[in-house]
C-alpha cells in the first residue's frame, strides 16, 4: 500500500542525475503574476451579482430574542435578508467540531458572529440593509481569559472545552529526581493575524442541474464543497469549487475559506442569482481567525552530562467562541513538545478552552511556533545552567535515525537535524561570534546570537485522514494536462508538481500544464496546509505519471522491438539504452497510445504512511515524517530606544529532497519576515475580543526596511522514500525557528528573557530599565 | 478605538480648475466643507465616519498649489505639491536639506506619490513628520480665503490634535521655508523601520560657533497634542559651551516638556517621554559632530 517512491523513480532513471528535479525552473505562474495577468477569486467577479454583507453580532455573548428583516427590504436595492432559520440545508460550518452555526439562530458567541445576511443589487444597498435588519440581543456574561473561563460559571457552549490532549511516556516523577538542572516557566505567545494581501472573497454562481459553483479563496476546496453541499442539503456532486490563485494563505483560508463560500453558496442558492462577498481589510482583520494564544507551563530537567530526561508540560488554547481549527493546532502541539530532542519521560497535558474571543485559525506552525517558542527558550536556559554551549546541548540530545519521539513513534529514517545544527552553526561562525570577550559593542548598543531548532511533522496530525489524487492526461500532440486537489497559495507547489510529473514521464518541464483547481475533475485530496502540498499532493502527482511512465516504457520497447527494461525516456525522446538509435519521440509514442487504444490518462492516490496516537497516551505515529529546521539570529539592540535589530538570519532545513531550490529559498524567506513579524511587532490588541487596531498602521508586519539579510539556506537533504523524489515539506518549519532563534539571540545580547512575544522595543525598554 | 470602514458616503464635490474659481465657489458655498489633496488621510477618515462632509473641493486640477520655487531668501512650495515630488527637487535638498530628510521615509512611496505637504500640516496629526522639521526651519503658511489672504507662523498653526487656526473657508495654498546655512538633523522612532507612524520624531537645525551653540532651533513631533517647538531648549542652549553636559541637559528638559496625550496609543506616555529625551540628545549630538566635523 505504501510504495518507496523514491526507490522506484531512481530505478526507471537508470541511477542517472534528475534532468529538471532539483532544478531552478521558471515558476509555472511567475510571468502571469509579475505582470499582473494573473487571476484571483474577485477577477472573476461577474457582472450584476449581488452582494452579500453579513450582519454581524456586536456583542461578545448573548441571547438572540428577535430578529426583524423588514426595515431591510425599505432599502430598495435589498433583494433578501437571510436568517440561520432559512438556511436549506444544515446551518453548521465547524471545522472539526459540530459547534458553530453558519448563522447563529439562538446565541452568539464573539464579537463578530454572524446573524443574518443581506443579499442586495449593489454595495451600498447590502451595507445598508445589514445596518437595518433589527435584532434584539439578550446580553450574557462574557469571558475573555481562558483560566477564568474554565474556573468560573460561564457557559459558552454546553462544555467549557472542546478537546484537549495527553502524550503520556515513562516515569516522569522518578526522572526528574534523578535530573540535576530542572528549569521550570511560564510563557505566553500570543495571537497573530495572517495579513495576506488578498482578503477573504467568494463568489457562488447557480449552475445547471441545480448544481451550484463557488470560486473563491480557500485553502481546500474539498473540505469548502463539503462544507457548501452540507448548508445547501446538497449531495457533493452538485457543488463544484474551483480555487485560482490565492494571494496568501498560511491557514487562515484554511479556516476561513469555507465558511466564506458558505456565505455566498447560500445567498445564490436561495435567490439562485449569482451572489459575492467580499471582505474589506477591516473586516478581515476584525472577524477572519487567526493564531490561537497560547499559555504554557514547561518544566524540563537534565543530567549533569548534559542528557535531557524528562518534560512535564500542561498548557491551554484559548479557542475563542467556537473550536474551529484548535483541536488538530492542540494535538499538534502536543506531539512536538520535545522539540527535536529525544526525551525518554513525557507527560504533555493541554486543553483548549471556549472563550468570548474570536475564534482561532490555522496559521503557519499551527500551535508548534507557541509550543516550540517555550521548548527553545527552556533548552537555552537548562544549557546556562548546565554551563554547556547551546549548539553542543542541542547536538548532544537531537533526533537521530533509530531515535523515538516523544510519542513513541521509530524514525528509521530521512532524520537530518543534527547534521543540520552542525553546519547552520558553521555557517553562521557561531563559536567565534556567540563567545562573549571579542564582541563588538558600543555605549547604546549591544549585539546577540541565538539559535532555535524546529521540527514540524508533514501531513495532517494523526487522528483525521490524509490523502490526496492527481491526474496526468497525455494529449495528442505530447502535451500533457495535469491537475492536483493542492491549491497554490503562493507557495510554489503546482510548479514542483509539474516537475515531478515532467521527471518522471522523461519530458520537458514546459510541456506540462497544470490545470485551475476544480473539485469536479479530482477525488478529495484534503487540504493546501500542514506542509503536505509537495509532499502528500506531488507524491500523488508522481503515482499518476508512474502509472503512465510504466505504459510508456512497455508501448516504446515493443515499438522499438527491445526489452522494458533498457527503455529510458529523456526530453522527449524515447530510446534503448543499449542501442540509442532505436528511439520513438514521446509525441509519436503518445500518439500510438490513441491509435493502440491504451488509455492515456491516469489518477493517482496516495494515502500518508502513518497512525493515530492513543487518545489516552497519545503513542502513536500521529506523522508519516518530519521537516526539521534550524535559525541561528544576529541581533542588535539599541539599549536606549529599546529598539530590536535583527542583524542577520542564518536559515537551514532538513527538508528531503529540495525539488525547485528558488521556491525553497522563497518559502523560507518568506517564512523569516513572518518570524519576525511574530517575534517584534505584531500584536493583536483586542477589547472584549475584538481586534482594536484593524489596519496596517497599526498592525504592524514587517516591511521591506525591516528585512534583515538572510544567509543562503542550509539544506540537508534527509530523503524519504514514501514521498515523490524523497521530498518533505518546507512550507512552515523555518517559520517556526525564527522567533526562538530571535529570543535567544536577545537574551544573549543584553541578559533579558522575555516569556512572551511579540518582544516590541517598549517591552525591551522597561525591561531594561527595571533591570 | 478603530472606526469600520464602509462604503464612502455621499457627498457633493466640485473640482475647481484655479484659485480665482476657488474663491467663487467658497463665496458660494455654506461649510461642510473637505478640501481634497492627496485623499490619503480624507478618504479613509470618510470611510470610517470621522468626517463626514457635505461638500468636497477637489484642489488637484489647481496649478497654481503645485509649485517649489525660490524666491530671494525663501523656498515657496505650493500646497498641493506631493511628497514625492519635494523630496526628489533639488531646490529642497539644497535649501532645506531637513524637510527632505525627515519626509524622506514618511508612509509608503505610494502614499507619497499621492499625499501632498499641504494636506500632512492640515491634518495636523500630532505625529506629522513634516511638523517638525518645518517648525524648526521658522516656516510658515499662507491661508486664503475669498477675501483675504494671511501668512501665519507655522508655531501658531496647530491648535490641537487634528486641529489648526485654519477655517473652513481658508485654504492653505503655500508653505513659506526661509533658507539658511546650518546643520540639520532629523531622527524618528517608529515601531519598525519601514511605512511607520511615528513616535517620537525630533528636528533641529543649528549653528555652532566655536565651541559654543550659537542657534538651535528644535522641535518635536508625537510627544504633545501638537507638534511643538522646544523654546526651553533652544533658550537654554544659546551660546552655551557643546558638551556632553549641555546636551544631556537638553534632553532632560525635553522629556520635561513633553506632554503626550494619555489617550495617544500605539506607545505609552512614559516610552514617549523616554524617547523625547533620547531622540533629542541624539539629534543635538548629530548636529554638534556635524558643526566640529
Amino acid at each position: 500500500m505504501y510504495q518507496d517512491y523514491l526507490g522506484e523513480v531512481k530505478k526507471l532513471l537508470h541511477g542517472k542525475d534528475y534532468k529538471v528535479v532539483g532544478k531552478n525552473v521558471i515558476r509555472v505562474d511567475a510571468i502571469e503574476k509579475v505582470t499582473g495577468r494573473a487571476k484571483y477569486t474577485t477577477d472573476f467577479i461577474i457582472e450584476n451579482a449581488l452582494i452579500v454583507r453579513a450582519v454581524r453580532s456586536p456583542y461578545p455573548h448573548a441571547l438572540i430574542k428577535k430578529i426583524n428583516k423588514k426595515p431591510a427590504f425599505k432599502i430598495p436595492g435589498v433583494v433578501a435578508v437571510i436568517i440561520g432559520d432559512d438556511i436549506p440545508g444544515e446551518n453548521q460550518c465547524g471545522y472539526y467540531l459540530d459547534d458553530q452555526p453558519l448563522i447563529a439562530t439562538d446565541k452568539v458567541r464573539y464579537i463578530g458572529d454572524i446573524v443574518a445576511l443581506v443579499v442586495a443589487k449593489d454595495k451600498e444597498s447590502a451595507w445598508a440593509g445589514a445596518d437595518a435588519v433589527e435584532v434584539k440581543y439578550e446580553e450574557l456574561p462574557a469571558v475573555f481569559d481562558p483560566k477564568e473561563a474554565l474556573k468560573g460559571d460561564f457557559k459558552i457552549h454546553n462544555r467549557k472545552s472542546p478537546g484537549d490532549v495527553k502524550v503520556i511516556k515513562g516515569d516522569v516523577e522518578q526522572a526528574f529526581k534523578e535530573c540535576d538542572v530542572i528549569v521550570e516557566n511560564i510563557y505566553k505567545p500570543g495571537s497573530q493575524d495572517h495579513a495576506y494581501l488578498e482578503t477573504e472573497a467568494a463568489i457562488a454562481i447557480p449552475e445547471a442541474q441545480d448544481g451550484i459553483l463557488v470560486i473563491s479563496t480557500n485553502q481546500g476546496p474539498f473540505r469548502t464543497r463539503n462544507a457548501v453541499a452540507r448548508v445547501l442539503g446538497k449531495p457533493q456532486s452538485q457543488v463544484r469549487v474551483i480555487t485560482p490563485y490565492i494571494g496568501g494563505g498560511f491557514g487562515g483560508k484554511d479556516t476561513y475559506g469555507p465558511i466564506i463560500s458558505s456565505l455566498a453558496a447560500v445567498a445564490a442558492e436561495i435567490t439562485r442569482q449569482p451572489a459575492v462577498i467580499v471582505h474589506t481589510r477591516y473586516d478581515s482583520f476584525v472577524y477572519h481567525f487567526k493564531r490561537c494564544p497560547f499559555e504554557i507551563r514547561f518544566k524540563s530537567g537534565a543530567t549533569k552530562d548534559g542528557k535531557l530526561k524528562a518534560i512535564e508540560v500542561d498548557y491551554l488554547c484559548d479557542c475563542g467562541g467556537y473550536a474551529a481549527h484548535v483541536i488538530g493546532l492542540l494535538k499538534r502541539a502536543a506531539y512536538h513538545s520535545t522539540g527535536v530532542y529525544e526525551i525518554p519521560n513525557c507527560n504533555v497535558q493541554g486543553i483548549a478552552v471556549y472563550t468570548n474571543n474570536l475564534p482561532v485559525a490555522a496559521f503557519n506552525g499551527f500551535g508548534n511556533p507557541q509550543m516550540l517558542f517555550a521548548v527553545e527558550s527552556q533548552m537555552d536556559l537548562l544549557a546556562e545552567k548546565l554551563n554547556l554551549d547551546p549548539v553542543e546541548f542541542r547536538l548532544k540530545n537531537a533526533l537521530v535515525p533509530g531515535s523515538r519521539t516523544g510519542t513513541n513513534q521509530l524514525l528509521d529514517h530521512s532524520v537530518g537535524i543534527k547534521e543540520l545544527i552542525s553546519k547552520v552553526a558553521k555557517k553562521a561562525d557561531w563559536v567565534k561570534k556567540r563567545s562573549k570577550q571579542k564582541r563588538w559593542q558600543s555605549e547604546t548598543k549591544k549585539r546577540g546570537i541565538g539559535i532555535g531548532c524546529s521540527w514540524h511533522g508533514c501531513g495532517t496530525t494523526g487522528f483525521k485522514h490524509d490523502w490526496a489524487g492527481a491526474s496526468v492526461i497525455l494529449n495528442p500532440d505530447g502535451s500533457v494536462t495535469y491537475s492536483t486537489g493542492i491549491v497554490e497559495i503562493g507557495q510554489g507547489t503546482i510548479t514542483s508538481h509539474a516537475m515531478m510529473v515532467a521527471e518522471t514521464l522523461g519530458i520537458p518541464y514546459e510541456w506540462v500544464k497544470v490545470e485551475l483547481n476544480d473539485t469536479s475533475r479530482m477525488p478529495d485530496s484534503g487540504e493546501t496546509h500542514a506542509q503536505r502540498g509537495a509532499f502528500i499532493g506531488g507524491t500523488a502527482a508522481v503515482d499518476a505519471a508512474l502509472k503512465l511512465r510504466k505504459k510508456l516504457n512497455k508501448l516504446a520497447s515493443e515499438i522499438l522491438k527491445c526489452d522494458e527494461d533498457e527503455i529510458t525516456i529523456e526530453d522527449g525522446i524515447a530510446y534503448s539504452l543499449n542501442d540509442a538509435s532505436k528511439k520513438i519521440s514521446f509525441n509519436d509514442l503518445v500518439r500510438e497510445m490513441y491509435q493502440r487504444g491504451i488509455s492515456p490518462a491516469e489518477y493517482g492516490f496516495i494515502k500518508a504512511r502513518r497512525g493515530y496516537p492513543d487518545p489516552d497516551t497519545g503513542q502513536g505515529d500521529p506523522y508519516a515524517a518530519y521537516t526539521f529546521g534550524c535559525t541561528i539570529a544576529e541581533v542588535e539592540i539599541d539599549i536606549e530606544t529599546g529598539e530590536v535589530n535583527v542583524l542577520r538570519l542564518y536559515p537551514g532545513v532538513a527538508a528531503g529532497k529540495i525539488l525547485q531550490p528558488d521556491v525553497v529559498r522563497g518559502q523560507i524567506n518568506g517564512c523569516a519576515m513572518l518570524g519576525l513579524g511574530y517575534s517584534l511587532t505584531e500584536v493583536v490588541e483586542r477589547e472584549n475580543g475584538k481586534m482594536v487596531n484593524p489596519s496596517f498602521t497599526d498592525y504592524l508586519i514587517p516591511t521591506i526596511m525591516d528585512k534583515p539579510e538572510i544567509a543562503e539556506f542550509i539544506s540537508v537533504e534527509d530523503e524519504y522514500k514514501y514521498s515523490g523524489y524523497g521530498a518533505k515539506g518546507v512550507g512552515e518549519i523555518a517559520f517556526i525557528a525564527t522567533p526562538l532563534a530571535v529570543a535567544n539571540a536577545v537574551y544573549d545580547a543584553i541578559g533579558v528573557r522575555f516569556y512572551d512575544l511579540p518582544i516590541s522595543a517598549e517591552k525591551v525598554y522597561f525591561a531594561l530599565k527595571r533591570k | 478605538m478603530e472606526e469600520e470602514i464602509r462604503p464612502l458616503p455621499k457627498f457633493d464635490y466640485f473640482s475647481p480648475h484655479s484659485l480665482h474659481d476657488l474663491s467663487t465657489l467658497l463665496k458660494q458655498l455654506k461649510g461642510g466643507i473637505s478640501f481634497l489633496a492627496g485623499g490619503t488621510d480624507l478618504l479613509v477618515n470618510m470611510k470610517k465616519r470621522i468626517t463626514i462632509p457635505k461638500v468636497i473641493i477637489d484642489i488637484n486640477r489647481i496649478q497654481e498649489l503645485s509649485f517649489i520655487e525660490k524666491r530671494s531668501n525663501n523656498i515657496h512650495v505650493g500646497s498641493v505639491t506631493r511628497l514625492n515630488n519635494l523630496i526628489e527637487s533639488s531646490i529642497v535638498q539644497e535649501n532645506v536639506p531637513l524637510l527632505t530628510e525627515a519626509i524622506r521615509f514618511l508612509a509608503s512611496h505610494p502614499i507619497r506619490n499621492r499625499a501632498t505637504i499641504g494636506g500632512n500640516l492640515c491634518t495636523a496629526s500630532p505625529a506629522a513628520d513634516a511638523a517638525p522639521p518645518l517648525l524648526a526651519l521658522n516656516a510658515s503658511v499662507k491661508l486664503k480665503s475669498p477675501d483675504d489672504e494671511k501668512i501665519v507662523p507655522l508655531s501658531e498653526f496647530f491648535v490641537g490634535p487634528r486641529q489648526t487656526v485654519r477655517k473652513h473657508n481658508e485654504v492653505l495654498t503655500e508653505i513659506i521655508i526661509p533658507c539658511e546655512k546650518g546643520s540639520n538633523a532629523f531622527m524618528k522612532l517608529g515601531r519598525r523601520r519601514g511605512f511607520s507612524l511615528s513616535v517620537v520624531s525630533v528636528a533641529a537645525f543649528g549653528i555652532i560657533k566655536g565651541d559654543k551653540f550659537e542657534d538651535i532651533r528644535i522641535a518635536l513631533g508625537g510627544v504633545a497634542p501638537t507638534p511643538i517647538r522646544a523654546y526651553k531648549i533652544e533658550e537654554m542652549l544659546k551660546g552655551v559651551e557643546v558638551s556632553d553636559r549641555s546636551i544631556e541637559k537638553a534632553a532632560e528638559i525635553a522629556k520635561s516638556i513633553s506632554k503626550p496625550s494619555k489617550r495617544a496609543k500605539r506607545a505609552s506616555v512614559e516610552y514617549r517621554e523616554a524617547m523625547a529625551r533620547v531622540l533629542t540628545k541624539r539629534v543635538l549630538m548629530k548636529i554638534a559632530f556635524e558643526e566640529r566635523g
